[in-house]
């Protein structure tokens, strides 16, 4: 363990330099033409769906168990996209490659 | 003959990437957790998410030496597909931050609610989640070896050779 932080400062202090990059890179965004249009637009209203602070719980327990639910499945979903056609590439290429080596032979 | 438990380098990544996993999920659950959990959650996630690239910083090191030599596609389409995630999850925790409504107020600091970060988040947090799926389907034969062997399978207490499986 002691190790380990031993030998994790330095590369620590790159991931945050390489962090700090990033966040000078993309903090005049906010500065162009197109963050303009992104605020004046009326669909970042509806964008907006997470629950503000502000208002508090959901009303009603049922609907609460369903946004509880739905978040997860929506989570799951949206990863699970990535993966399946990751996979579904990763499969293409593989018999890809087996009817190459095939035909070599 | 009786020897120590002595826990492998693949098994600690194994369970740092589990509880990574588990605090990724719970960070895009807004509706499930509230947003102050959610904003308190996701200031917690940048320690899991340090270990599991300090985990594998030689990895890291020694693919970017790499880069523009002979290498495996599969391995540099991996480091520039982490590279981008890296990339999207600053760029998500920094737009989490401007436009904090319970964490950073309750630290004092009070910043204004700018629209344009509120629809970058949503956004890039969404692009993220698939983003990391990809990620865990390009590591899933990883995945699954170390959890058949360390989490399905557990090692014998006693052993004088520990029997190898998988990789």
């Amino acid at each position: 363990m002691k190790t380990f932080i031993k030998e994790s400062f330095v590369p620590t202090l790159i991931i945050l330099v390489a962090s700090a990059l990033v966040i000078l890179a993309v903090l005049p965004l906010a500065q162009t033409d197109w963050a303009e249009t992104v605020r004046s637009s009326p669909e970042h209203e509806q964008e907006d769906m997470e629950p503000s602070s502000a208002e508090g719980e959901y009303a009603e327990l049922p609907f609460a168990i369903v946004g509880f639910v739905l978040s997860f499945i929506k989570v799951t979903m949206q990863m699970g996209i990535g993966g399946l056609l990751t996979a579904l590439v990763l499969w293409i290429s593989k018999k890809i490659r087996h009817v190459l080596q095939g035909r070599h032979v | 003959m009786k020897q120590p438990k002595k826990t492998s380098s693949n098994q600690i990544k194994l369970y740092a990437d589990i509880i990574l996993l588990t605090a990724f999920i719970l960070t895009n659950v807004p509706h499930a957790t509230g947003i102050p959990l959610h904003e308190w959650i996701s200031i917690l996630f940048i320690i899991p998410i340090l270990v599991h690239i300090l985990l594998d910083w030689k990895w890291v090191v020694n693919v970017t030496k790499r880069m523009f030599k002979r290498l495996p596609g599969e391995v540099r389409f991996n480091h520039i597909w982490d590279l981008l995630i890296f990339i999207m999850m600053v760029f998500v925790l920094l737009n989490g931050f401007l436009i904090s409504e319970a964490a950073l107020p309750a630290l004092g600091i009070h910043v204004t609610i700018d629209p344009f970060w509120s629809a970058m988040h949503n956004q890039s947090a969404n692009l993220l989640m698939v983003m990391v799926g990809v990620h865990l389907a390009m590591h899933w034969s990883w995945i699954v070896s170390m959890i058949k062997r360390y989490v399905l399978y557990k090692p014998a207490q006693i052993t004088q050779s520990t029997p190898q499986r998988g990789k």
